[in-house]
Formats: C-alpha cells, sequence, structure tokens
C-alpha cells in the first residue's frame, strides 16, 4: 500500500511536470503576446508598437519566454506562482477563489447525481430486461445526448425569461445554483447509472452468484451484499473520474450561467496568453487530478480486499 | 430467460438506431439530390421564414437561407468529422496499444506512461487550451481531438491484446514461425475489433457533441460553414422570436447522439459479455 | 416487494450522501438571494448593471470612480473638466490648466495642483505617447499646473480626457506619493465610490454615492456592477428584472442587434450611441488585385450596406458612406456621401475596365490565368464579423469575386496581417476614428506605420498627413484634412460598412440616460434618476 502511494506520488510529480512542459511549448508556439492580446481586450483596438513595448516594460515581460519560464519553475517550487498578467493579482489568490466556486458546483452535482445513479443502476441491474430497466435505458440515453449548452439555455428561458423563479446569473445564494447543477446533473446521473449497471449486470452474471440464488439468499441480499459491493471498486474509479472531469470540465456551464469557476477563468487566460495564470491552473489542475486518483485508488483498494498491489 | 429478454430488447433498439443512422447516413452522402436549396445561398428577401413556406421545410435561417439544407449539409461536417475523428482515434489506439502489450517491456511501460499522463488530464480543458492557442479552424479541431482521443483504444486494445497473447492460437501461431507483423494483424486485430467497434459507436456519438458545443462556444466550425453547434450558435439570437431555427439543429445533435449510442449500447450487449469491463463509458 | 426495501435503504443512503455533501460545500453560501437587497430597499435607488467583465479589469469601470482634467465630446471638442479651463500657446507645446476649487477626493483630501501633477506623472510613466512627448509639469500655484511638451502631439487633450490619465489621489499611490508605484485602491473624485469590501471577484462590484462629489451628489444612491458572462444571459437578466441595464460597460455592446430590436419593441428603452467607430474592411494594396484602385473602387460600389443594416442588423445601427464619422471635428464632412453608392453595374464594368473578365465561363473572373479570388481574414471575436463576411461573400459572388474567409485566432490574424498574408482584412476603427493618423500621425496609411505595412501608402498622401497634423492652428488645419479626405476617398483604401454602435438598454424605470464623451466613459451614470414605483 505505502508502496503503491509512493508510486502513485512519484508518478504524479512526473505527470505535474509533463503537464508544465506541455502548456510551455503550446504558449511558445501560439501566435499573440500578454501584451497585445490584454490591450486589444480592454480598448477593442489593436494596440500600437510603442504602447505594446510599453506594456511589456511594466509588466517585466521584455525578456525572453524561456527566461520568464525558468524563472516561473524556479518560483513555483516554492509554491509561488506569481501575479497574473491582466488583474495583477496572486495567481494563487485567483485560483482559490474560482476553485471554490468550481468545487461547490462540482460537489453539489454530484450528491445529487450519485445518489440518483445508483437508485438507477441498481434497479435497472435488478430489473434487467424488466419495464424498469428499458425505460431507464432509453432515458440515460436520452439524457447523455442533451447538450449541456443546449439545456442550460433552454432552463434559463424557462425559468428565468418566462417563469421569472430563478436568477439567470450570479452566484452566492442557493437560488443561483440551481440551474447549473441541475444542467449537470442529467448528463452525469445518466453516464454514472450505466457503469452501474453494467458493473452489476457483469457481478450477476458470476459464479458466486449463482451459488449464493442456490442457497436460498433473498434477491435482496444478493443484489446489495454480493453484486453491489463487488462492483464498488469500477464505480468508485468511474466517480473519481467524473469528479475530476467535472472539476475542470465545467467551462460550458460556467460560461451560460457566469459561475465565476476555473474553466471559464483559465479560457479567458489562454485567449489573453496571461502565462503565469495559464501555467499555475494547469499545474495546480494537474495536481488535483493527481490527489482524485490518488484517493481513488486508495478506496479502491480498501473496498476490494482482492486488490493488494503488489504487482503495479 | 432474462438474457433472451436483453438481445431482443437491443435487437429492436438497435435496429430502430440502424435505421436512423442509415438515413442520415443517405442524407448526407445524397445531400445535393436531397435539398431544394444551396445551404449557402443568402436571399435577404426570404429571411426568417417560418417552417414550411415556399418549399423550405424547415423554414430559413437569418440571411435566408435554407435551414433544411443547412441541417443536412452539417450533418456531413457534424457526422462526417466525427467519424473520421474516431476512425482515426481508433486506428492509431489499436496499433498503439496492441503494439505495446504485444511486445512488452521497456516499450509497453513508456506507453502506458504516456498513456497516465495523458488520462490524468481533463480532456476538455486540453481541447480547448490547444483550440484557444491555435485558433478555430476545422484542422485544428481535428488535431485537439486526437490528442487525447486515441488513449481510450490503446488502453482497451492493450488489455485485450494481454489476455490473448496467451492463448493457444497465438502460440500456435507463434509456434510455426509467423513474425510478430503478421501475428498482430493476422490474428491480434481481427480479435480485438469487435470490442473497439462497439467502443467506436459510442465515441461517434460524445464526438458529436465535443465538436458541436465548440462551434456552439464559436471554438469549432467557422461560418459560413454549415455545422448543427454553429448553426445552433447562429441561432441563438433569434431564439425567442424564431424558435424553429434552435429547434431543428438541437434536434439533428440529439437524434444523432442518441442513434449513435444507442447502437454502441446494443452492441456492447452483444460482444462478449467477460469483455464488458473494459468498455465502461 | 422485497426490491422496494433495498431501494428504501439506498435512498436513505443517498439522502445521508446528499446531506454530508451539501453541507461540506454549502460553507460559503449565504442562502439569501443575491436580489433581495434590492426587493427589500424599494426605496434604495441602486442602478444594477449587467457588465461583460469583472469590474477591476474592465476600462469602463474606472470612469465612475476617476475623472479627467478635460473631456471631449463625441465629436472630439474638447473643454475643462477639472481644469475648469485651459490655455494652449500658439505653438501648441504649452498647456496651462486652471483647477476647479472645491473638488474633494473620496477621502476627503483635497484635489490640487500637486496631486495633478503626480496624477500626470503617473500617467507619464504608464503612456506612450505622454512619455515621449511631455517635457515638463510644473506647479505654478494651488490651482495652477503648466504642462510643456517636447514635440507637438496631436492627440495630447484626447489622452488627457482618457481613462491613461485619471486625476488620483497621491496617498493611493504605494509608496505614498510615488508617481512611479502601484496604485492600490479606487480613490478617485467620480460621483460613486467603490468599497473594497464589496468586491467578489468575477461577480460583483458596489459602487457608492459620493455625497461630497462636486458637481452635486447623484440620485442614485449606489451603482452595482454584475459580472454576466454570456450576451443571451444578459437579455434574460433585464426581461426577468435581475438588473436594470445593460451594454454600458461595454464598449460596444456584446449583444446582438437582432435582441436589441426585440427588447425595443418589448417597451425597454433602447439607446444607440454612435461612437465614431467604423467596421471596415481593409485592403491589401500592396499586391494584385488591391493595387489596382479600379478594383477597390468597384468592390465598394458592389456591397449595399443600406440593405444589410435594414436586415441583418434590424436597422439598429447606420451604413457608413464614408470611410470615417462625417460629424467628427476632423471628420471627411466634405466628401460626396454617395461616393461609394451601390450600384453592382458600375461596379461590374469597372472590373471589366480593369481587365477582370470571366473568360472560362465559371462565374468567377480573372484576368492574366489569375482568378478573382480574395481570402477575407477575420479576427475571432470581431463583433458581427461573422455576419458581415456571409453577406459580402454572397454579394460579391454577384460580380465575380469569389471571396475566401479565414476566421483565425486574433493574434494569429493580426500576425497575418502584418505579414500582408491577406487581400481583405475585417476591422474596425479607433472609438475616435484614427484614420488617417486621425488624432495623432501614424495611423494606417501612413506609410512608416508597422501595423498596417501593407494597406494604401502613397508619398503623397504622407505629406499630406505631416502637413495636416503638425498645423497647430484649427481652421487651416481643418481645411488640410480635407483635401487629405478627399484625395484618400478617391484612392479608396477600404470598404466603410457600418457604424460600430454602443447600445445601451435599460429597464423604463431607469430615466435620464446621456451619452458619455467617448464609448468608454460611464460616468453619465451619475445623471440617471430611477422611479422606484415602476
Amino acid at each position: 500500500m505505502e508502496k503503491m502511494i509512493f508510486r502513485r506520488l512519484f508518478l504524479g510529480i512526473f505527470i505535474m511536470i509533463i503537464a508544465s512542459l506541455l502548456s510551455f511549448v503550446l504558449l511558445y508556439l501560439a501566435p499573440g503576446n500578454p501584451a497585445e492580446n490584454i490591450l486589444r481586450q480592454r480598448t477593442g483596438e489593436d494596440p500600437s508598437y510603442e504602447e505594446i513595448e510599453l506594456f511589456l516594460q511594466q509588466k517585466d515581460l521584455d525578456v525572453p519566454l524561456l527566461t520568464q519560464t525558468s524563472e516561473w519553475l524556479y518560483m513555483a517550487l516554492r509554491f509561488d506562482f506569481g501575479e497574473s498578467i491582466n488583474t495583477s493579482e496572486p495567481v494563487m489568490d485567483e485560483f482559490i477563489t474560482r476553485f471554490k466556486a468550481t468545487l461547490q458546483l462540482t460537489l453539489i452535482t454530484l450528491a445529487f447525481s450519485i445518489p440518483l445513479a445508483f437508485f438507477i443502476g441498481v434497479r435497472s441491474a435488478a430489473n434487467n430486461g424488466g419495464t424498469f430497466d428499458h425505460v431507464s435505458r432509453f432515458f440515460t440515453l436520452l439524457a447523455m445526448s442533451i447538450p449541456e449548452f443546449w439545456l442550460g439555455l433552454m432552463l434559463m428561458i424557462v425559468f428565468s425569461k418566462t417563469l421569472n423563479w430563478l436568477p439567470s446569473f450570479g452566484y452566492g445564494s442557493y437560488l443561483n445554483l440551481i440551474m447549473p447543477v441541475a444542467t449537470l446533473v442529467v448528463g452525469y446521473t445518466a453516464t454514472l447509472s450505466r457503469v452501474i449497471r453494467s458493473s452489476m449486470l457483469e457481478n450477476l452474471s458470476q459464479d458466486f452468484i449463482t451459488t449464493a440464488k442456490g442457497n436460498g439468499l433473498s434477491q435482496h441480499v444478493i443484489l446489495i451484499k454480493y453484486a453491489l459491493r463487488n462492483s464498488l471498486g469500477p464505480i468508485v474509479t468511474a466517480i473519481g473520474s467524473q469528479f475530476g472531469h467535472l472539476l475542470a470540465g465545467v467551462v460550458v456551464v460556467e460560461t451560460v450561467f457566469s459561475w465565476p469557476g476555473i474553466g471559464k477563468f483559465l479560457i479567458d487566460a489562454v485567449y489573453l496568453r496571461d502565462f503565469p495564470v495559464i501555467q499555475g491552473f494547469v499545474l495546480l489542475i494537474a495536481m488535483m487530478f493527481v490527489v482524485i486518483n490518488l484517493i481513488t485508488d486508495i478506496l479502491y483498494t480498501y473496498i476490494d480486499p482482492r486488490i493488494r498491489y503488489e504487482r503495479r | 430467460m432474462k438474457k433472451n429478454g436483453i438481445i431482443q430488447n437491443s435487437n429492436l433498439l438497435m435496429k430502430v438506431s440502424i435505421i436512423i443512422i442509415t438515413i442520415m447516413v443517405f442524407g448526407v452522402i445524397f445531400a445535393p439530390r436531397i435539398c431544394n436549396f444551396d445551404p449557402y445561398t443568402v436571399d435577404l428577401t426570404k429571411r426568417l421564414l417560418p417552417p414550411g413556406t415556399d418549399g423550405h421545410i424547415f423554414g430559413t435561417d437569418g440571411f435566408g437561407r435554407d435551414l433544411f439544407a443547412r441541417i443536412i449539409y452539417g450533418g456531413r461536417v457534424s457526422i462526417g468529422l466525427s467519424v473520421c475523428v474516431v476512425m482515426v482515434n481508433a486506428v492509431l489506439g489499436l496499433i498503439i496499444g496492441s503494439f505495446a502489450a504485444y511486445t512488452g517491456g521497456v516499450i509497453d511501460e513508456i506507453v502506458m506512461r504516456i498513456v497516465d499522463v495523458l488520462m490524468s488530464f481533463p480532456s476538455i480543458i486540453l481541447t480547448l487550451f490547444i483550440i484557444g492557442v491555435l485558433g478555430p479552424s476545422i484542422s485544428n479541431l481535428f488535431f485537439a481531438l486526437i490528442v487525447l482521443g486515441w488513449i481510450g483504444y490503446a488502453r482497451m486494445a492493450r488489455s485485450l491484446v494481454l489476455s490473448l497473447k496467451e492463448q493457444s492460437f497465438i502460440t500456435a501461431a507463434r509456434g510455426i514461425g509467423c513474425n510478430d507483423a503478421r501475428i498482430i494483424f493476422l490474428h491480434v486485430i481481427p480479435n480485438v475489433m469487435p470490442m473497439i467497434i462497439t467502443f467506436a459507436a459510442l465515441h461517434i456519438g460524445s464526438t458529436i457533441l465535443v465538436i458541436s458545443s465548440l462551434s456552439f462556444l464559436g471554438l469549432g466550425v467557422q461560418p459560413p460553414t454549415a455545422e448543427w453547434g454553429a448553426t445552433l450558435s447562429e441561432a441563438k439570437q433569434y431564439l425567442s422570436l424564431y424558435p424553429h431555427m434552435i429547434i431543428f439543429p438541437g434536434i439533428a445533435i440529439a437524434l444523432s447522439m442518441f442513434s449513435f449510442n444507442m447502437l454502441g449500447d446494443g452492441l456492447r450487449d452483444f460482444a462478449d459479455p467477460h469483455l464488458k469491463k473494459t468498455i465502461k463509458t | 416487494m422485497k426490491k422496494y426495501t433495498m431501494n428504501k435503504r439506498i435512498l436513505a443512503l443517498a439522502m445521508v450522501l446528499v446531506l454530508v455533501m451539501a453541507t461540506l460545500s454549502g460553507c460559503g453560501l449565504s442562502g439569501k438571494n443575491s436580489n433581495e437587497s434590492v426587493a427589500s430597499a424599494s426605496s434604495q435607488k441602486i442602478l444594477r448593471i449587467a457588465a461583460a467583465f469583472d469590474f477591476k479589469s474592465a476600462m469602463e469601470g474606472k470612469t465612475l470612480v476617476y475623472e479627467n482634467l478635460v473631456k471631449s465630446d463625441m465629436a472630439g471638442n474638447f473643454s475643462g473638466w477639472l481644469a475648469e479651463k485651459y490655455d494652449v500657446s500658439d505653438d501648441g507645446l504649452t498647456y496651462t490648466f486652471h483647477l476647479k476649487k472645491g473638488v474633494k477626493f473620496h477621502d476627503g483630501s483635497e484635489f490640487n495642483a500637486e496631486t495633478a501633477k503626480i496624477s500626470l506623472e503617473y500617467a507619464q510613466n504608464n503612456d506612450a505617447n505622454l512619455k515621449k512627448s511631455v517635457n515638463s509639469i510644473e506647479v505654478i500655484d494651488e490651482s495652477t499646473l503648466k504642462v510643456v511638451l517636447g514635440t507637438y502631439l496631436a492627440s495630447f487633450l484626447n489622452t488627457l480626457s482618457s481613462t491613461s490619465a485619471p486625476m488620483i489621489c497621491a496617498a493611493d499611490l504605494e509608496p505614498a506619493g510615488d508617481p512611479k508605484g502601484k496604485l492600490s485602491g479606487y480613490i478617485g473624485t467620480g460621483a460613486f465610490y467603490f468599497d473594497e469590501a464589496t468586491y467578489e471577484k468575477g461577480v460583483k462590484a458596489e459602487l457608492t454615492r459620493f455625497d461630497d462629489y462636486w458637481g452635486g451628489a447623484s440620485k442614485l444612491d449606489g451603482v452595482e456592477w454584475l459580472y454576466v458572462a454570456d450576451p443571451t444571459a444578459m437579455v434574460v437578466a433585464l426581461e426577468s428584472d435581475e438588473v436594470d441595464m445593460i451594454g454600458i460597460a461595454e464598449h460596444h455592446s456584446s449583444i446582438p442587434y437582432v435582441q436589441i430590436a426585440e427588447l425595443k419593441s418589448k417597451g425597454y428603452t433602447v439607446e444607440t450611441d454612435e461612437t465614431g467607430r467604423y467596421q471596415v474592411i481593409e485592403y491589401n494594396c500592396s499586391k494584385a488585385p488591391f493595387d489596382d484602385v479600379n478594383v477597390r473602387m468597384a468592390l465598394n460600389l458592389a456591397v449595399d450596406r443600406e440593405l444589410m443594416v435594414k436586415t441583418l442588423f434590424e436597422d439598429m445601427t447606420k451604413a457608413s458612406k464614408v470611410i470615417t464619422a462625417p460629424w467628427f471635428v476632423l471628420g471627411p464632412d466634405k466628401v460626396d456621401e454617395n461616393y461609394y453608392k451601390f450600384d453592382q453595374n458600375r461596379a461590374k464594368k469597372m472590373l471589366d475596365d480593369a481587365g477582370w473578365i470571366d473568360s472560362d465561363g465559371d462565374g468567377i473572373r480573372d484576368k492574366n490565368g489569375e482568378k478573382l479570388e480574395l481570402k477575407l481574414v477575420v479576427p475571432q471575436g470581431e463583433a458581427n464579423a461573422d455576419t458581415v463576411s456571409v453577406y459580402l461573400q454572397s454579394e460579391l459572388q454577384k460580380i465575380g469575386a469569389k471571396i475566401d474567409v479565414l476566421t483565425l485566432e486574433s493574434s494569429a490574424a493580426s500576425d497575418m496581417k502584418k505579414a500582408g498574408d491577406y487581400n481583405m482584412y475585417i476591422h474596425h476603427s479607433g472609438n475616435m476614428p484614427s484614420i488617417p493618423g486621425g488624432i495623432g500621425i501614424g495611423d494606417k496609411y501612413y506609410s512608416t506605420n508597422k501595423d498596417w505595412a501593407y494597406s494604401f501608402h502613397s508619398a503623397e498622401l504622407d505629406g499630406m498627413i505631416d502637413a495636416a497634423f503638425t498645423e497647430p492652428n484649427t481652421d487651416s488645419r481643418n481645411n488640410k484634412i480635407d483635401t487629405l479626405w478627399t484625395y484618400l476617398h478617391a484612392q479608396a483604401p477600404c470598404m466603410p460598412l457600418y457604424s460600430v454602435l454602443k447600445l445601451v438598454a435599460c429597464n423604463p424605470r431607469v430615466t435620464g440616460y446621456k451619452v458619455g464623451s467617448n464609448m468608454f466613459d460611464m460616468s453619465n451614470v451619475r445623471l440617471l434618476d430611477m422611479d422606484m414605483s415602476k
């Protein structure tokens, strides 16, 4: 177990270095520089050569990107990611403020979609081939087919514009959460419930279930005690990966509902070529992923004692 | 008995989805024959016509272009591009994955570490990142979707090959002196194909969604090219006055995704239940 | 039956999970509706503005807090603001500012020549033009300031009136009073003050009325700056009464013209401010076909701008008939507005005469084996560029020209422009018209401009620009500029399309809207009133 954790952590550091290098190479290849892009966004005009030069000077950007990056790496080792070129605020502050908002959205989405998915998944596995299974299969596949941006927009039109029940933008109250969460829950519940169903079915077809049935155990006991418990491993992995992707992947919802999360901020930073923000955010997001994967793996071994991580 | 139930049921669903997909593929291929109008002809005297007027089945858009033609031609981009992306990814992943598993050792280790690194990064962020850096265009979109797309196939192919590797017919092939390439292409790949195809069907569905989402955000296919997400994005401003403009492309996206998902799901039930584990969505 | 008990257990488990996660993540939530403050305090006149950018990263928001020495109107006429009046020497190099008395900063300190000097020095460090031209800044007495320029700078007053040169409080600099320092707070002389404690990154900022404002306190109690990322959401927010005003916090509205027209028909107040920013297609005049003035002219005649504006833009804006706004002080008011009148037959004839004939009958003209195929570069994010390019494509096809639209990330597009790798480039002019040089030498058509090296240039034009913009006398300068415009229009260096408007839509309860001095300026919010009974 300790060995596995160490191995994972080592791999994690490797991943973070690769992610930073990757983003650096991409930015290095990209046209444009922060001065030009930030000034253009502020004034809506193409800035002149003089303006660009002055801006670069002020922000200490008139050194080669390579030097900037090596300085950045040196600072990043001490967890100092510098300041955003656009907002002049420490990157760490920007990250923490926005990460809170994204984390909120993610946790609440999972809080709704996990139980719902378990309910649908387990029930349709138990009901394999029956009406509930058919209906839930139809609806989960349908839910997976609805684009998030379209659903978000429709919810906004109905609940904000027409009915005037919910706020269309903003952050800070429970009411603000309803529509973004609803938009996300639909797709994630559907995906997760299908994982649960197939994982359950796979276990239900195994020999020990047949044996259990033969021993006259009730269906309820078989489902929960044997099938579900044995399916938990893959399910936890699926939840872990969903959690990670939710943290980073809610850009669309953040844009539609003006949610102040990390995704939208990072994309804006990419457009502005705000190097410190991009580098810092990429590294921190990669780190987050590493941590989530590690937790998932630990949980996995805890749930499924058959896996001991001796070999890997 | 229950097993029969699934198969019958998925048979029906698969039939429906295959019919829908066939119709769509035909529509896409024979688009010029099906449409009475050109999707790119602007006619400002015929703007925003409701569905059914003057032979415009779905009405017209803000430029007076025929919406039906734009959706049919849009399918060329949306479905065509998705199929291309998935095919390239599948081939790439299959080759890398089976090669890694078959040769094993250091190569396998290196490939799997690369896969680990790429897996541990949020795909949507990387896609948006690449497009944000390189700019919006079909080719950049294609590139961005391939950078991460092959991983799933590689992992799947690898685990399938690992289990196949020790089976008797491969050992026998090796015994009669077949070289590695021959074994991979003649014995290994045909055996992993069914699972790959199943995965690919599901992947096409999700790729259609990703492409249209990106186009909707203005990061994918650019106007005037007809594409479902882009058409939706153009229609957004007419939302409350001319809802037909947002309904039809929305249905097109949902319907195509739905049928590809159905197809993939049905195929999965046919595939060997013991291999189910590897194709979790 | 048994199935049901199982479901109950799962449900119970699920509920526990929901509760745990909700409490975990709900720590930061207040539970109150963000609009509650408005609903509960109907007597409080808080103007809720939807903004496409965060308060601190938008230039517009600063105009609520800071003021300038001088102010201009949209046409480019300057008048004193915090400087009651100003004198300019005959050579245009010495400016004397007589400051207003009794102006107070938000922290209660007095505005005087000393703080004005520090402010200008601070501006000098942050503005390339000022840095280059200003020689000395001198305090004459408590309320008089003298600025001496080293070289004549036609845009000096314009820079002073812009957000580049705000009057700041010396104590607000870090270290205090050091013009090279960092500006920390938001202490200005404006009608509203900003309280850092109310600011939520990427969410909102609250501004409160400044009671000691020298021009009389505003009728509004405050302004709420609310970040709304998506234009559609902005319209929805206005219609569901979550905000009172949209569009004012952006230099030109991101909201599509169609939706503005719809809001107007629903009874919302819609103000359209013409700011002199024109969207144009720039030609690459360094290579065929646009090295030929006849081709440039033909294309200018081939596009029906009036129809475009009337249909595609719902008649919300105005077609551009000349290169820049004629009402601008330095604008082409002597040029005939029918100069580029839509006439496709004339356009076709001009192309025929220029040697571009469709010899192979494929509908596209050619000359010496080259087809009339034009690359139109569209920088991503350019407002309405999608609409315009689709329209141009269809219009120009009618006269036998094929347009290939290429949308690129804005920096990539800009690089392409600098490398001359384009035939046509969609672009908008500056806020106060910058063509040619408009308010400073060195814009687009001046030959030394590195950004527009492939635009139309000629030695003749350079001479005209030099002559006009080194002329301190207003009347003779205007004459020189009129000849310049006549020459430039005959050369058809670009295809003017339409006027990019600043569109402001508000709830009818808001009254008294007045256009700002430029597209960034929203200081006139202080003049607004709200009828809370509506």
